[in-house]
């Protein structure tokens, strides 16, 4: 079980809640779980294999997955998961003038 | 759609000209119509671009942390974050595919074209100016950007011939 904070980007998908309380011992099912909850955010957040989306970043706490277990990092009742978006772009290339 | 204060507008204007060459970014802080359809901008954060020195004449980068600082302090403020911005500089204010793959459907997408006359200009001192300020929004099965709006107050750069203008082939003025 963990407390799942949603970033303000990806409310559209939970009916703009912004905090949910989801099952799971680990990153990798709470995100499971919150993913077939609801089925509108699950392709911005895990990809076509069911792995977590490389632009989509997630804490544990204040600290980012990838610094502790990874998805299989392990939370407890009143872990507080943050999803948080890469957010990232630029010009088309080549960079330049469009003719 | 979008609605997005003229002052605000400017904020993001100057956040593009003095990030140039480089790419400028930032959130836009606001609020949600009820039914999701509308964004309404207040407010707007600059961002730092994290992407490496080398890269960020073509491309930008939010630190998550970066973003979860100004998402809190917007939620202080009884704002959400509605959008992006960024620049593009010496490029139109046309989103790219790079952008497309990072975008989410549901928010704004302004991007700034700066022109700093670098290129194959003729030897004359010009300052970087913000051509154009297009909004996109992405659609649901990300297969494309849709522009929202154009964002340029009806008297800049009186020199771009409007009537001209082709969205889907948008290409410099000459």
């Amino acid at each position: 079980m963990a407390i799942v904070t949603i970033p303000s980007v990806l409310r559209t998908y939970t009916a703009r809640q912004s905090r949910l309380t989801v099952p799971g011992a680990t990153v990798e099912e709470v995100v499971s779980t919150l993913a077939a909850s609801y089925p509108d955010l699950a392709p911005h957040i895990l990809d076509d294999r069911g792995d977590l989306r490389s632009f989509v970043n997630v804490f544990v706490g204040e600290q980012d997955i990838r610094s502790l277990d990874g998805v299989t990092t392990h939370v407890d009742d009143d872990s507080a998961i943050l999803l948080v978006p890469a957010i990232a772009g630029g010009a088309p290339e080549p960079a330049g003038r469009a003719e | 759609m979008i609605t997005v204060p003229d002052v605000v507008l400017e904020r993001i204007r100057i956040d593009a000209v003095q990030a140039y060459p480089d790419e400028g970014c930032g959130v836009l802080l606001g609020r949600f119509s009820e039914d999701g359809q509308e964004r309404i901008v207040q407010d707007v954060q600059p961002l730092v671009n994290s992407r490496e020195p080398q890269e960020r004449y073509h491309r930008f980068r939010i630190e998550p942390l970066d973003y979860l600082k100004a998402e809190r302090q917007a939620a202080e403020w009884g704002l959400e974050i509605v959008g992006i911005y960024h620049s593009h500089p010496d490029h139109p204010a046309v989103p790219s595919d790079y952008d497309r793959d990072h975008a989410l459907p549901g928010l704004s997408y302004i991007v700034v074209a700066v022109r700093g006359g670098q290129a194959d200009e003729p030897v004359v001192a010009v300052e970087p100016v913000a051509e154009r300020t297009t909004s996109w929004t992405l659609a649901e099965d990300r297969s494309q950007f849709r522009l929202e709006a154009e964002l340029d107050p009806v008297d800049a750069r009186a020199s771009i011939d409007r009537q001209s203008f082709d969205k889907e082939q948008y290409s410099w003025p000459s």
